[in-house]
């Protein structure tokens, strides 16, 4: 992987959020096999930002 | 994930995206395409983390949050995971192909820009190349789904298949197995 330009100490906290959908999948029989969806905020937090830090980006992940 | 419905049918079922994902890799009966179990030849687990947007702002481009970010993600949880897959699209084209014949001004203003599609392919490679020092490889195209320019990390490994034809790669294990000499268990 490439060597990042940050820093370890310097490196954002995601927050990740997950919800289910199981779409039109009949869920009746045996079971169901759903998709997991996965929405995550990318945080930083610098010396000028006090509390829970700024969000400067989204990250939206499905698990199959 | 697994409980019970195949997931070609899961996968249908709930978004395009889903389900580009899934067959780029599975076939309708839910086997590993043979060009890939060539290349990625590995104990299968069907379930597969499709990575499906990433937005940084703009202030923070360059810094390879966006690698970071994907990695931080494969691992809390593609870990059982066969494949994390994502198609490197620059966000700004969305939509691109119908730029040409927009009712937006601005958007057929752009199509007519003599270097646009210079610009678009550009974008594209460069957002290719970004994922692949972040160790993702391209797919073979599965051309029965309309399904193109997926690309894959294998979270099992701890170094990614060479971009060339695996089989050139392959050689013959003690035991009789076979796995391409580029792999490391991760």
């Amino acid at each position: 992987m490439k060597k990042l330009v940050m820093k370890e100490s310097e490196y954002p906290i995601i927050d990740f959020n997950l919800s289910t959908s199981y779409g039109d999948v009949d869920t009746n029989d045996s079971g169901e096999r759903f998709v997991r969806n996965i929405s995550g905020s990318i945080r930083i937090f610098d010396e000028d930002v006090q509390g829970d830090g700024v969000t400067i980006g989204h990250i939206d992940l499905k698990w199959l | 994930m697994n409980a019970g419905v195949d997931a070609f049918t899961a996968t249908d079922s709930d978004s395009h995206e889903a389900h580009e994902a899934y067959v780029s890799i599975y076939t309708v009966d839910g086997e590993m395409h043979p060009e890939i179990e060539e290349r990625y030849s590995m104990p299968t687990n069907h379930d597969v983390l499709l990575l499906q947007k990433l937005e940084i702002d703009k202030a923070y481009r360059d810094r390879g949050i966006g690698l970071w970010a994907n990695r931080v993600a494969i691992n809390t949880f593609g870990g059982n995971c066969a494949f994390a897959v994502l198609k490197p699209f620059p966000l700004q084209y969305g939509g691109w192909e119908g730029y040409a014949n927009s009712h937006d001004p601005k958007e057929r203003s752009i199509a007519a820009e003599a270097d646009f599609e210079k610009k678009r392919v550009l974008a594209f490679s460069k957002l290719a190349k970004y994922y692949e020092q972040g160790g993702f490889r391209q797919l073979p195209e599965v051309e029965d789904y309309a399904c193109h320019e997926m690309w894959a990390y294998c979270p099992k490994f701890s170094r990614q298949p060479p971009l060339a034809k695996a089989r050139k790669y392959r050689k013959k294990k003690p035991n009789g197995s076979t796995v391409p000499s580029g792999f490391e268990l991760g």
